[in-house]
């Protein structure tokens, strides 16, 4: 224990709030608010290995004793280190701080130039605990996804609107035709009247004219004006024909008009209900994303207030993501945007978390099994390298922002399956484990065999590297770990796990493995998850287990089982990030996930799972996590107690 | 058969099964002349063996001899080239993969069954199973056809241990199954100590006598039985070292893998040298209805090179082309994989590989869909395998085993053989 923690004990004794575990089994005395909160930053999981902070920031909350050295915090990639700087050696550690800054600076200048698909959402400063800098980094990415689902709802809204003024105008147009077809038509029925009106009086004026020429065809004058008469009759009666045939040339087009419009409804009619049924589609992605936001924005708010601590008892699900396939394996990114997982498909998988969009790609030759994340400073790339490990063997590099994301480098690492991949706490090295019963360990910067380490007589399960960088454990089949020395690759001893093997003698053959492995943050424990007391292999019958080591002596500190009796085995184990309890998903019968605190052997909680979970992500906030599952589903929980309890 | 060893062709006959099949003929005259009822039918099949490698709880036959990479059902494994152009098998197999132009693939096996002993019955009888009767097993069906009457040898043997007499049915005691447990030869072949041989001989003379004076005038098939039974262990006894196992070079241990089913693979290669006419090794097992790919790297990998080396043997010895070899099982598995990656049984759409004496090396039958889910060509069941074994040993399935007066169909009268993969 750090002395600053020993200071945050003795600040607290006597509070009666005991609910704090260290890792290696010890009871810690509550802390005090402010401390309490400091010691989960202190121990959280930071992506910036090179995040370096004074402790001085929360100097106001814990006074330090005159005198005491100043404690200088470093974040590794998984779980944070804390050492306290002597003070002969201040001035070494500052200069340290400041190169490492500038260094650390220059290579966030370099990350700016980032790719067109990175998420636009500022991220907060880097000196703010994970939580609230990823709820600030949530809440960011929801209002932009919210503002543009908003858009694409007003659009869905105008189409929509647009779709139904056609079929309104194509209405009005109806009517128009129709009332000028009656019109032409009661114009014909005049002109028709007319010209019979007009044909008679032509008719009668000759009648007349003809009376004239018999009784007075002497009297030119009154024959002339009669001829005058029968002259205009005949020409009215022309001008009435004109008038009719007109009329009835008008009455067709007005039918031809009635009949384009009548046409033209039904033709405008039929994208009313798709423009309704996106506008709808549109306006619930619209609300969601809405209250998403909103939920974002008060759990920003709450956290701005005070980060809450994680609350198992309040575990439940947030997200579901599908896919086609049961997925093998999953990983966070670290500023929570994407999940990358590896399926029974030759796969590379990446979720957009805001916006449900996924791409798959392609490189290896089969199922990945398993994978890890480069931190910032180990690849050109700027930390976002995801290495897999395929079930054939090859080992591939993918830069995760592409847009569609191809190996940068793809390398024969093992013969067989590999079966898992560790990164350096530093960035340097990535550790393999496979089939051949060899682990080797590769230059992250080019893929180089930097060492193969021999000894293992059968598949290696599992690798993990020391939070302080110096030790490499890996372990196989037969629950035999091995722990090697990073500096000279030797090895340095062996922990027996073998209550997580057995050679079962009905199907000749031996199960179990080290399935999952863990470091606390503090590096004081590991721990390694399977499946014990197997009574039938081939049916996947027995209990899961996991077994906490102490990481000095080497001796085995518990055997955690769920407390409920349960068959089946766990797949994946973590340390929360504060090291007061452990995690494990796996399944057998049906899926499940527990909660262990590391000085009980039963756990404290549990949850059933829609189905076998094959992995645990944690996080980068440390409040929520992933089980990839059976059912071909990403299933994120979250861990935040619930915001009306985290505000209070 | 184009090529038995009576062919007599140089390439098949290699000095040692030369003085093999010299020493089987001249213990069969000596034993009594070829006065069994089916003589005729065993010159026709004469010094053909049958080894069937076991694969118990079912093998899958995706991680086997149907690969299908890159689909939903087709697991992690590639599909690999083998010794012959155009056929692939699971990566699983390397070794074995070296040996396809010996080999032919039953790929459309449809046997409808996912019972162990049901699917058991079924690949060990040709027929599925029927109440309150039993066919006879296959290595007791062949080692009656195709051993020598008066044979000293137990004519089916199986090397993993294990022996249900009931396997031999009708045909009695004589052909059911030897067990070496453990790779030790049966029990007390020695004599007992303080015993010496005269005074065995004598005792044995005497019980010769007065058993001969007891049937006579009640001569019955249980009295044959059980006289017989005394002399077959007497001459077994006379040939006990056939069970010594000891001489194996250490170089063929390495070959075959320091494992029990390594040496049971070198086991069966001696029995089959000396003359024993069915041998069966099992190798368990492949009930993987979890962690499918685990146990089938596991088991797969143990099978596959100690399998390869057999098969090579033999060949090379000449031994191949008068012996049939089987790797089978109850069924095949589950394209779907399950919630505990695993494969369940599957009886549907599975395969099966057979080589050696009467077969076409390198020959494939039969086709499953794009993800092994069902046959689309030359369906065949347990009645098409044996009408095919039965052939390719020479043998004529369509004659009947005779019970009780009854006729019993050697293979199943409803189907017919694989021509496909016979040569």
């Amino acid at each position: 224990m750090s002395n600053t923690l020993k200071a945050f004990h003795s600040a607290a004794q006597g509070s009666p709030k005991c609910r704090a575990t260290l890792g290696n089994g010890t009871k810690i005395p509550p802390y005090p608010e402010g401390v309490a909160q400091h010691a989960r930053r202190r121990t959280h999981p930071m992506w910036n290995p090179f995040r370096v902070r004074l402790a001085r920031a929360f100097e106001p909350r814990v006074p330090r004793k005159a005198g005491a050295p100043w404690a200088v915090e470093l974040s590794p990639f998984r779980g944070i280190l804390a050492c306290n700087v002597d003070p002969k050696r201040s001035l070494l550690a500052l200069m340290t701080i400041l190169v490492v800054t500038l260094f650390a600076l220059s290579r966030s200048l370099i990350a700016d130039e980032q790719p067109a698909t990175q998420p636009a959402a500022v991220l907060a400063p880097a000196s703010e605990a994970p939580a609230l800098r990823l709820a600030r980094h949530d809440a960011a990415r929801w209002a932009e996804r919210a503002k543009a689902l908003a858009d694409a709802a007003g659009q869905a809204n105008a189409a929509f609107e647009n779709a139904n003024k056609s079929v309104a105008d194509a209405k009005a147009a109806v009517v128009t035709a129709d009332k000028a077809l009656a019109d032409a038509v009661a114009a014909v029925a005049a002109a028709e009247q007319g010209k019979v009106v007009a044909e008679k009086a032509l008719a009668d004026t000759q009648a007349a004219l003809k009376q004239i020429e018999t009784d007075k065809k002497d009297d030119a004058d009154a024959i002339n004006a009669g001829k005058t008469v029968v002259d205009a009759a005949q020409k009215n009666t022309d001008t009435i024909a004109k008038q009719l045939a007109d009329a009835v040339e008008l009455k067709k087009q007005a039918e031809v008009a009635k009949a384009a419009a009548d046409k033209k409804v039904p033709e405008f009619e039929p994208a009313v209900k798709p423009a309704a049924d996106a506008k709808a589609a549109a306006d619930k992605v619209a609300v969601e994303a809405q209250t998403s936001l909103k939920q974002a924005q008060e759990r920003l708010a709450a956290f701005e207030k005070g980060i809450p601590k994680a609350d198992p008892a309040a575990v439940r699900l947030v997200q579901t993501l599908t896919h086609d396939r049961p997925v093998l394996t999953c990983k966070f990114d670290p500023n929570g945007d994407f999940l990358f997982a590896g399926a029974e498909d030759n796969n590379f998988h990446r979720w957009d978390l805001f916006t449900g969009s996924s791409v798959h790609s392609k490189g290896h030759r089969s199922w990945i099994g398993t994978m890890a994340l480069l931190p910032p400073l180990s690849s050109a790339e700027g930390g976002n390298v995801v290495v897999t490990g395929g079930h054939e063997g090859k080992l591939a590099w993918w830069n995760t922002l592409d847009a569609g994301p191809a190996p940068l480098r793809i390398i024969d690492a093992h013969k067989g399956y590999i079966r898992a991949v560790a990164v350096s706490p530093d960035g340097r090295f990535i550790a393999t484990g496979g089939n051949d019963n060899f682990v080797r360990v590769w230059s992250a910067a080019d893929g180089t065999l930097v060492k193969e380490l021999v000894g293992h007589p059968r598949h290696v399960y599992n690798v993990a590297f020391h939070p302080s960088g110096t030790a490499l454990v890996s372990g196989d089949l037969m629950g035999v770990l091995k722990q090697w020395d990073v500096a000279s690759w030797n090895l340095t001893r062996e922990l027996d796990a073998k209550v997580l093997s057995k050679y079962d003698p009905t199907f000749k053959a031996d199960v179990g493995g080290i399935r999952g492995i863990d470091f606390s943050p503090d590096g004081k424990s590991l721990a390694v998850a399977g499946i014990t007391e197997v009574s039938n292999a081939f049916a996947g019958i027995g209990e899961p287990a996991v077994v906490l080591f102490d990481w000095e002596s080497g001796k085995q500190l518990k055997l955690l089982k769920p407390k409920e009796k349960f068959q089946g085995s766990v797949s994946g184990v973590r340390f929360h990030p504060s090291g007061e309890f452990l995690i494990g998903a796996g399944g057998g019968g049906a899926g499940a996930m527990w909660f262990w605190k590391p000085d009980d052997e039963k756990s404290f909680h549990a949850i059933a799972l829609a189905s076998n979970a094959y992995d645990l992500a944690l996080h980068p906030d440390g409040l929520r996590l992933a089980v990839p599952l059976f059912d071909k589903t990403i299933r994120i929980y979250d861990l935040a107690p619930k915001l009306d309890v985290a505000v209070k | 058969m184009s090529c038995n060893y009576a062919c007599g062709s140089a390439e098949h006959v290699s000095r040692r099964t030369f003085l093999h099949g010299a020493a089987g003929a001249l213990g069969m005259l000596s034993f009594g002349g070829m006065v069994h009822a089916q003589a005729a039918e065993q010159l026709a099949s004469q010094q053909k063996r049958c080894v069937v490698f076991w694969l118990s709880g079912g093998v899958s036959q995706l991680e086997t001899w149907d690969p299908k990479p890159d689909t939903d059902t087709g697991g992690p494994f590639q599909a690999i080239p083998t010794s012959v152009p155009g056929v692939h098998i699971s990566e699983l197999l390397p070794y074995t993969a070296q040996q396809m132009h010996h080999l032919a693939l039953v790929r459309g096996i449809n046997t409808n069954e996912g019972d162990h002993g049901k699917g058991a019955y079924i690949m060990e009888t040709g027929y599925r199973q029927t109440p309150g009767f039993e066919y006879p097993y296959i290595g007791s069906a062949f080692s009656s056809l195709l051993t020598p009457a008066d044979s000293p040898l137990p004519g089916y043997i199986h090397v993993s241990g294990g022996a249900n007499a009931r396997e031999a049915s009708f045909l009695g005691p004589r052909f059911a199954p030897v067990g070496l447990n453990d790779g030790k030869p049966p029990a007390n072949l020695g004599l007992p100590e303080g015993l010496s041989a005269d005074a065995d001989r004598k005792r044995r003379e005497l019980r010769a006598k007065l058993s001969g004076r007891f049937v006579q005038g009640r001569r019955q098939v249980e009295t044959e039985a059980y006289n017989g039974s005394f002399d077959q262990a007497a001459a077994l006894i006379a040939r006990r070292d056939i069970f010594d196992f000891s001489k194996i070079s250490d170089a063929d241990h390495e070959r075959y893998g320091r494992h029990d089913f390594g040496r049971q693979c070198l086991m069966a290669r001696k029995l089959i040298e000396d003359g024993v006419t069915f041998v069966k090794v099992s190798h368990s097992n492949y009930d993987t209805h979890s962690e499918n790919f685990n146990f089938h790297l596991e088991q797969l990998g143990e099978f596959d090179r100690p399998f390869a080396a057999f098969v090579g043997d033999l060949a090379d010895r000449g031994l191949l082309a008068h012996t049939l070899v089987i790797v089978m099982c109850e069924f095949g598995r589950t394209p779907k994989i399950n919630h505990l990656v695993g494969r369940d049984h599957w009886g549907t759409a599975w395969s099966i590989a057979v080589g050696g004496a009467g077969i076409k090396g390198g020959a494939v039958v039969g086709k499953t869909n794009e993800n092994g889910t069902k046959v689309v060509d030359r369906e065949v069941n347990g009645g098409h395998l044996f009408h095919t074994y039965y052939r390719a040993l020479g043998l004529d399935p369509t004659k009947a085993f005779w019970h009780n007066g009854r006729p019993f169909h050697k293979a199943d009268p409803k189907a017919d053989a694989i021509t496909e993969i016979l040569a």
